[in-house]
């Protein structure tokens, strides 16, 4: 208690600086910055700061962080093999050999769910990156050129906005070839529109801001105030919505999997597994159960993060 | 009783219909608003910060109290508790709020709801912000009384537009069906006060109640509050920073700083014998109240000619749907002397911003030539006009504005330098360090962000951003008008400083006069776009000739007290001052 009455008034003195006597204060300053460090670890107060985290924010980083592990170290997770079914072990449930059961051809669930996870992964990090760069690109050049290229790459995002992003993905990878990239490329294409209308958006507010005015009146070329002012403070809402675009990216990737446009057949992708089980569905119900439980456990897990960071909850 | 009984008399309590206080305590007690050693903090990060530390204060019927602080004084702090306002995360920590004798330290909502529109009531800072945008005026004036019982609609209309008349508003009959943003922003205060004054409160709380109106509507909002204050009895606590105001506008004054009393006492007694020495300091500092400064005599050298010539200056915009193109400038014509301030001084829609923008190059004139240092501003393109930027800088009013949120003090002031030659770092760093010197910005702050910097601490950054290119004309855009007293004049001593040691040219805009006293040699009046008066500033205080400047001057805050003060020993005789309270 001694110890926090006394950081109270600390951040008091913090407060009293006041303009003029900066001179003599501010060694005091320094002193009042410096002393609450000594008080207390940094241990202490990044453990403090986690115990504020709301419990499923908490849950939502434990579901990322244990996909990304089996993305990175599938060995960890899994013994079986994916891709090479055991003989005689066809379609059987969930039990202590195979914890989600086995597929048709007798290959383990489990194991084709941890191996795949690399592929929806990298299927969303593609396309939220396609649609980051375009998108923002797009954006900043209509919000910061304005008036005859604003009207012309706004109308075409008019457009990509107008056509089903599902029926866009589709055309775009009619166009590119089946594949995981190409499937990832289209759904990022697919979400171009949305990123360069929030990056405009944004883009419009900064510069109207005094700041980037003052940037301008002290002799900034376009390019330079662009990059030092516009584009860093325009950035925060997108990283939120890149985080959300994640989460509908894996939706996404499933989905083109699910109808047969994106990995071909024995690689273990999310979409596919689901899509090899909707044959078993009245026999053997965890084909499709277990991967479409973990494909929901992640995209809400990216939303719930993507909400925190867009700054509504903690 | 049942249940439903239980529930109506709930309804009817909230609604203020239930009487919370015996008729005869309203009238007996001897003070409306009782503070006594009040202490407040506010959560953050699970620790509490106390920024009230033993607030004790008492305001009696009729009396207009005033709450003087800077920003960050916890004076707005001190008046949310008293009507129940804190945000969510301040609390009462100790001593305790009565008022009319009930104590309301730790009233509920319920309570609170009853007791605030009838008992005390709020009119806040900023009149734009505070009223609904999509309903009509007098809707929002008539919800305060349907919420406190009133359910017939006729007598509710008649009421309201007897208010609105009471509180000044012309045709109140078309302003009832108006809506906010059909009316001007000293009518908007108007319909807050009338809203404020509608069940005819024991006390009101005005809250800075004009620091976002012009000086002369300002002059007219205090007049109506005292008016008002004056019919009904009403008690008055006047929150301001401005010690003018107070001076002006109360009968006792309550200093406060860093959430502690300084000073209080009765107003004539606080201004001529201040105790404390903060006290002293706030009126030294006030533009208003304390003589202006000598002024350094002009350069005689003219040699050098003009550093600015404005010539016919027009500004028009078209505004879609009417045919006129509105004129924001009309014909603006100044000189400036090399070395010299000049003040350009006019309400909100004067066209004094628009001048300035169109003199530093960011807007293109309609009409009229603009030489600064001997170039012709308005026929410079690209390139040019870039280059140009190195002559003539802009301040802009409100430093949390005009920097970079995520650049630090020291990028801020080195980014001019990137922008022309390519100088070396160790040069850049060396010009941004003598800058900050000059500036009076201690180096240790040039890591900061300036979100880490008080008000002040930002504007010296922005002009040393404006600074550091060497800059013959700086043009300073109410550069002071954001700022605590204090600050202002320190900064405009520092303004002063420069201009000694550079030879700096200003071009100084405000709305405020009394700081144009201080700082300015020559001044321009502009009203409607037009240039009304022109001349020394000797001549424009001591023999004005236009009636809009004798108006401005008059709207000065304080200086019906300053004349008092010091001329005036004997208090009774001062004819204007405020009316001594009846009973």
């Amino acid at each position: 208690m001694n110890a926090f009455t006394h950081n109270e008034d600390l951040v008091l003195q913090v407060s009293s600086v006041t303009e003029g006597k900066v001179h003599q204060q501010l060694q005091q300053v320094e002193k009042t910055q410096t002393v609450p460090r000594s008080y207390r670890p940094a241990l202490h107060a990044a453990l403090r700061r986690a115990a504020r985290v709301p419990v499923g924010l908490w849950l939502a980083w434990s579901v990322v962080v244990l996909v990304l592990l089996w993305a990175v170290l599938p060995g960890w997770f899994s013994g079986h093999d994916p891709l090479v079914g055991q003989a005689g072990q066809q379609l059987q449930a969930p039990n202590s050999g195979h914890w989600l059961g086995t597929d048709a051809l007798g290959r383990d669930v489990w194991a084709r769910v941890v191996h795949g996870s690399v592929h929806s992964l990298a299927g969303a990090l593609v396309a939220v990156g396609v649609g980051l760069v375009v998108g923002t690109t797009l954006g900043l050049l209509a919000g910061a050129l304005g008036g005859r290229t604003d009207d012309a790459l706004m109308r075409l995002v008019d457009v990509l906005l107008a056509v089903p992003s599902l029926l866009l993905s589709l055309t775009i990878i009619i166009v590119l070839g089946f594949g995981t990239v190409n499937a990832a490329i289209a759904v990022g294409v697919a979400s171009v529109a949305s990123f360069a209308r929030l990056v405009r958006s944004e883009v419009v507010r900064v510069r109207r801001t005094e700041y980037v005015e003052a940037a301008f009146g002290s002799g900034g070329r376009f390019s330079a105030v662009l990059s030092r002012h516009v584009l860093p403070n325009s950035l925060t809402s997108v990283v939120a919505l890149a985080a959300l675009q994640f989460g509908t990216a894996i939706l996404a990737i499933a989905t083109l999997g699910f109808l047969g446009y994106g990995a071909p057949p024995p690689t273990p992708e999310w979409g596919l597994l689901i899509a090899e089980g909707r044959n078993y569905l009245s026999t053997a119900w965890w084909l499709t159960t277990a991967p479409g439980l973990v494909v929901v456990a992640m995209v809400l897990a990216v939303n719930r993060i993507s909400a925190s960071l867009s700054g509504g909850q903690p | 009783m049942s249940a439903w009984q239980f529930w109506r008399q709930r309804l009817l309590r909230t609604a203020g219909q239930s009487p919370v206080l015996p008729a005869s305590t309203a009238s007996g007690v001897d003070a409306v608003l009782e503070i006594d050693n009040l202490q407040i903090a506010y959560r953050e990060d699970d620790q509490l910060r106390q920024v009230v530390h033993g607030v004790s204060l008492t305001v009696r019927p009729g009396e207009v109290v005033a709450l003087v602080g800077e920003s960050g004084s916890g004076k707005s702090t001190t008046s949310q508790a008293a009507i129940g306002l804190l945000p969510s995360n301040g609390q009462v920590v100790g001593g305790s709020i009565r008022l009319l004798g009930q104590d309301v330290t730790h009233a509920g909502e319920a309570q609170w709801r009853s007791l605030r529109g009838r008992v005390v009531s709020l009119v806040p800072q900023d009149p734009t912000a505070s009223l609904n945008p999509v309903r009509t005026i007098g809707a929002q004036v008539a919800e305060v009384l349907q919420l406190h019982g009133w359910r017939d609609a006729i007598a509710v209309e008649k009421q309201v537009v007897d208010l609105l008349r009471k509180v000044g508003l012309t045709r109140p009959e078309l302003r009832y069906r108006q809506y906010p943003h059909e009316l001007s922003g000293g009518m908007k205060q108007r319909v807050l006060i009338a809203m404020a004054v509608a069940l005819k409160p024991a006390l009101i709380i005005a809250d800075e109640p004009t620091s976002a109106l012009d000086v002369t509507v300002q002059r007219r909002i205090l007049d109506l509050i005292d008016t008002l204050r004056r019919e009904t009895g009403t008690a008055v606590l006047l929150v301001t920073h401005d010690l003018g105001v107070a001076a002006d506008r109360s009968h006792r004054i309550v200093v406060l700083r860093h959430g502690r009393i300084q000073e209080a006492g009765e107003t004539l007694q606080v201004l001529r014998q201040p105790q404390s020495s903060y006290a002293r300091q706030l009126l030294a500092d006030a533009p208003a109240l304390s003589a202006p400064p000598a002024r350094p005599a002009l350069p005689e050298n003219t040699t050098d000619g003009w550093a600015v010539q404005v010539q016919g200056l027009h500004q028009q915009f078209v505004v879609p749907g009417h045919g006129e193109p509105f004129k924001a400038v009309d014909g603006v014509s100044f000189q400036v002397q090399r070395g010299s301030t000049h003040a350009i001084v006019g309400e909100s829609g004067s066209g004094k911003t628009t001048t300035i923008r169109a003199l530093v190059g960011l807007l293109r004139p309609t009409a009229g030539q603009i030489q600064i240092a001997g170039v012709d501003v308005t026929a410079l393109r690209g390139e040019a006009l870039r280059q140009f930027r190195r002559k003539v800088q802009l301040v802009y009013q409100n430093p949390f504005a005009s920097l970079d949120p995520r650049q630090s003090v020291f990028d801020i002031v080195e980014e001019p330098l990137r922008n022309f030659d390519r100088l070396p770092v160790a040069v850049r760093s060396q010009r941004v360090q003598e800058t900050l010197a000059r500036v009076g910005l201690a180096s240790e702050l040039q890591t900061r962000k300036p979100h880490a910097l008080s008000g002040g601490q930002r504007q010296r950054v922005a002009i040393a951003r404006a600074l550091v290119l060497q800059p013959e004309v700086l043009v300073l855009d109410e550069a002071v008008s954001a700022l605590d007293v204090t600050v202002q004049a320190q900064i405009l001593k520092l303004l002063e400083a420069l201009q000694q040691q550079l030879q700096l040219t200003y071009v100084f805009v405000t709305h405020d006069l009394s700081v144009v006293r201080q700082i300015a040699h020559t001044v321009s009046v502009l009203q409607h776009g037009k240039v009304v008066e022109q001349g020394s500033v000797e001549q424009i205080f001591l023999r004005p000739r236009s009636h809009y400047t004798r108006e401005l001057i008059a709207a000065i805050p304080g200086t019906r007290s300053t004349d008092f003060v010091q001329s005036h020993p004997n208090p009774e005789e001062t004819p204007g001052l405020l009316q001594p309270l009846a009973g």
